[in-house]
């Protein structure tokens, strides 16, 4: 289990504490979370570049220079209490390396693609256990339990499964401490055995898995590149590397913040640059096929879809109703046509609304269908024989992104909200005016958000 | 100025120690009331002590020093202070023993305010070396456990790398190593590449410890040594090819004995040797003045000269100029000197304090089935 997950979490709510102790807004209160994390990352891997770009990557989804101060000086802070009071080693360390043959370049590219497929593999283990998890009769209290005890009897078996895997992690990127088969093996159930564990409900975070799962598929790529070519395994650490950043960066959907985090270990660009080749595929091939990280797929799964940006999210997640307005005219059905006309002429709409006498909604008229009706002798006397117009309704619950989109079949004044939850009951009308005045104001701000400077 | 210094040295420190010599046959073995007692390691490391410390300290001070020689473990000091009969004022005593003995209470604590400074000022705390104040214990030099080769054993190459210690391909003949775990571990785990930082990290671990092994395991033929002194006589004698070893004792067979042999400094592991006050010396006061005469940066640089270990002060250390006899530049004999030093690694002595007795166990487990086969 990875102790970074709530690492990143404990700085994000923190950020969110302090936005909510100061009253701040929405827009604010992103740039404090992004702040937590960034402070976060910065401290755990003593990388506060990799912490800024990861806030920016990962959590504000945008670059925007009125973010990146406060981002910045919390990174730095995180950085500066990693470094002097805590003193943490680093996660791993390089003894100076070969610099790769041009043709190496090549496999690390490769490693990239095959990576986003293990990533793959990885993300659906923790997905497909959480899925098979909620189908188990047994109580959630013991599921860990099940899982742990699984868990334990592997490790009997293969210790190097357990923990945090940092030994693990570091034997692997050294050439010959393990056999490729032993690498195969510990990779598969180590896979396993995190899916397993997070799937059943242990809490903990998918990152520190994925680097170590990275990088014994790097390692094992190394050796049997080392068992095919023949050549002295200089540049094994190479191929750890890229094997981390390819497997780790489509898991958390960063691929910049894998880079910083290998450049600001290692101090190594030659290590940087081979690194860069894996991500380079890893990460399309990876967004493609899966998704664009395990925490889009899980959010999307819960409804929220941040494919198109935080901004689609927000206004996906605004709910119409707080434009809801009464100041509309409801008719009975069986008012005659020639008093509805009279009642909506007075109000000055040119849209009646059928509500029954229990409080259902039963349809839309238009004040030219009723003035139509009263005008013809053998039309219809009562308002429910008029046809109704086609007119979508809306939900209390419907977002503004979905309100926009049915008002593009639309030409009228208001959409009326119903609860389908309360027998139909009719709730008001939303006009058409204020949906798009609403959009605009959203989109505004969210574009003043990403490209305010102050 | 630095260098009219050195002349007046060059010029009075034999001078002193004949003096000195002198003062000592007046009183041999006569334990005066005033006489200050110091338990060292004897041999080549005495007459350098005796040289740049002992005699000067005398010639200074009017104090008779008086050598007790021990080949370091700490029983000898256990009994006497158990039975209340320290005899010796001073130790010079390893930094893992000092730690060990520290702990154990059997020695006096001191403060490095009783150091003096540096020639131009610079407080003791800035001009020693890192983790040279120990509770009981002050550093006055750093030794290195080396590898050495015969010059003449691999015509057209010689080993650049601690890795090359395991490879018999491309350096063949056979070796000799240190019968213990320390130091040999270290090398069979570097030479698999790993990070110094993470070594003992690492060695620390059931795979780490194996994989040492199993690197110790492939060399083929291996003299085990255990007396300092054997490793440079069986590279003389040409019954090895590469051995560890102490690097003052190569040294004295390379200079004092024209021994073909060279250094391989790459992977010296380094050990702080350190002066100790026993609990219940005779003289603690007097013990304490002489720790400060000879911890200064004067007294250091003069001891390098005569036995190529790294000054503790980083003043001494640029103040280290020839070998008396042989007129040999000690600067690229010392451990600490920056081309020496590049890929040092310094030898985790509170890690060794904690698992000696379990590493020695799988060590010698290890070593009976290698010689079962």
């Amino acid at each position: 289990m990875g102790q970074y997950g709530p690492l990143v979490h404990l700085g994000a709510t923190l950020g969110s504490l302090g936005a909510q102790l100061l009253r701040l807004g929405r827009s604010d209160d992103n740039i404090t979370i992004a702040c937590g994390v960034a402070a976060a990352i910065a401290t755990a891997f003593n990388a506060p570049l990799a912490g800024i770009v990861f806030a920016h990557e990962v959590v504000l989804r945008h670059y925007a220079l009125r973010a990146f101060a406060p981002v910045a000086a919390a990174a730095l802070v995180g950085y500066v209490i990693a470094t002097n009071v805590l003193e943490r080693g680093a996660l791993f360390h390089v003894v100076d390396t070969a610099v790769p043959r041009p043709w190496e370049f090549v496999a690390f590219l490769a490693i990239g693609g095959l990576g986003a497929l293990v990533a793959g593999a990885y993300m659906h283990a923790i997905l497909g256990v959480t899925r098979l998890a909620g189908t188990l009769t047994l109580a959630p209290s013991l599921r860990p339990a099940l899982a742990g005890a699984l868990l334990g009897l592997t490790a009997l078996w293969v210790p190097d499964i357990l923990g945090m895997g940092q030994e693990t992690l570091r034997f692997a990127t050294i050439a010959g401490a393990f056999g490729s088969a032993e690498l195969l093996l510990v990779l598969v159930l180590k896979i396993a055995a995190t899916g397993l564990c997070l799937g059943m409900g242990f809490s903990g975070g998918v990152f520190s898995p994925a680097l170590v799962i990275g990088t014994l598929f790097g390692a094992l790529c190394g050796s049997l590149v080392g068992q095919l070519s023949g050549a002295p395994q200089e540049t094994f650490v190479f191929y750890a590397v890229c094997g981390m950043v390819a497997v780790t960066s489509p898991v958390i959907g960063a691929p910049l913040t894998s880079l910083l985090i290998v450049f600001e270990l290692t101090g190594s660009y030659a290590l940087t640059t081979a690194a860069l080749a894996s991500v380079t595929l890893a990460s399309p091939i990876a967004a493609q096929l899966f998704g664009r990280s395990l925490f889009d797929i899980q959010l999307e799964r819960r409804g929220l879809d941040l494919s198109a940006g935080r901004g689609r999210a927000v206004l996906r997640t605004t709910p119409v109703a707080e434009h809801l307005t009464d100041d509309c005219v409801t008719l009975h059905p069986q008012t005659p046509v020639a008093e509805a006309v009279t009642t909506l002429c007075r109000a000055r709409h040119g849209e009646g609304y059928l509500v029954d006498e229990r409080g259902r909604y039963r349809g839309c008229v238009s004040l030219a269908d009723l003035e139509a009706a009263r005008e013809s002798t053998a039309g219809p006397a009562r308002v429910d024989e008029v046809a109704t117009l086609a007119r979508p309704v809306l939900q209390p619950d419907t977002s503004l992104w979905d309100a926009m989109a049915e008002l593009q079949d639309v030409t009228g004044e208001a959409l009326p909200v119903v609860d389908p939850a309360a027998d139909d009951a009719f709730r008001g009308v939303v006009f058409e005016s204020s949906i798009a005045r609403a959009y605009l104001a959203h989109s505004d701000e969210l574009s003043r958000e990403e490209h305010g400077t102050g | 100025m630095a260098r009219d210094e050195c002349n007046q040295r060059l010029a009075s420190a034999p001078r002193l120690a004949l003096l000195g010599l002198a003062l000592f046959a007046a009183v041999p073995g006569r334990a005066d009331d005033d006489t200050l007692t110091v338990l060292s390691w004897g041999g080549a490391y005495e007459r350098a002590q005796q040289a740049a410390l002992f005699s000067p300290y005398t010639a200074a001070t009017g104090t008779p020093i008086e050598v007790a020689q021990y080949d370091g473990g700490l029983e000898g000091l256990r009994r006497a202070v158990a039975e209340d009969e320290v005899s010796w004022d001073l130790i010079d005593m390893t930094r893992s023993e000092a730690m060990a003995a520290c702990a154990e209470g059997l020695l006096e604590p001191l403060s490095p305010a009783l150091l003096a400074p540096a020639p131009d000022g610079t407080p003791p705390e800035e001009d020693f070396l890192p983790d040279s104040f120990g509770r009981c214990a002050i550093t006055h030099s750093i030794f290195a456990t080396v590898v050495a080769y015969r010059r003449d054993a691999f015509p057209g190459t010689r080993p650049d790398s601690i890795e090359d210690l395991f490879d018999q391909q491309r350096f063949p003949g056979p070796r000799a190593l240190q019968r213990t775990p320390a130091v040999n571990l270290e090398w069979a785990l570097l030479s698999y590449r790993v990070p110094h930082e993470e070594l003992y990290g690492l060695l620390s671990t059931r795979r780490g410890l194996d994989l040492a092994l199993a690197r110790l395991d492939k060399l083929e033929e291996i003299h085990w040594w255990e007396a300092g002194d054997t490793p440079p006589q069986l590279l003389a004698e040409g019954e090895v090819a590469m051995a560890s070893g102490y690097n003052g004792r190569f040294f004295d067979a390379m200079v004092n004995r024209g021994a073909p042999i060279e250094i391989l400094w790459d992977g010296q592991v380094q050990e702080h040797e350190t002066w100790a006050i026993p609990r219940g010396a005779p003289h603690p006061e007097a013990a304490r003045d002489f720790l400060r005469f000879a911890t200064t940066t004067e007294r250091l640089a003069d001891l390098s000269r005569h036995i190529p270990y790294g000054p503790a002060r980083r003043s001494a250390a640029v103040r280290v100029t020839t070998h008396p006899d042989s007129g040999v530049d000690m600067r690229l004999h010392i451990p600490t000197h920056p081309l020496n030093a590049e890929r040092a690694l310094a030898k985790d002595e509170v890690w060794y304090a904690r698992t000696l007795g379990r590493m020695r166990d799988y060590f010698e487990a290890w070593l009976a089935t290698r010689e079962a086969q």
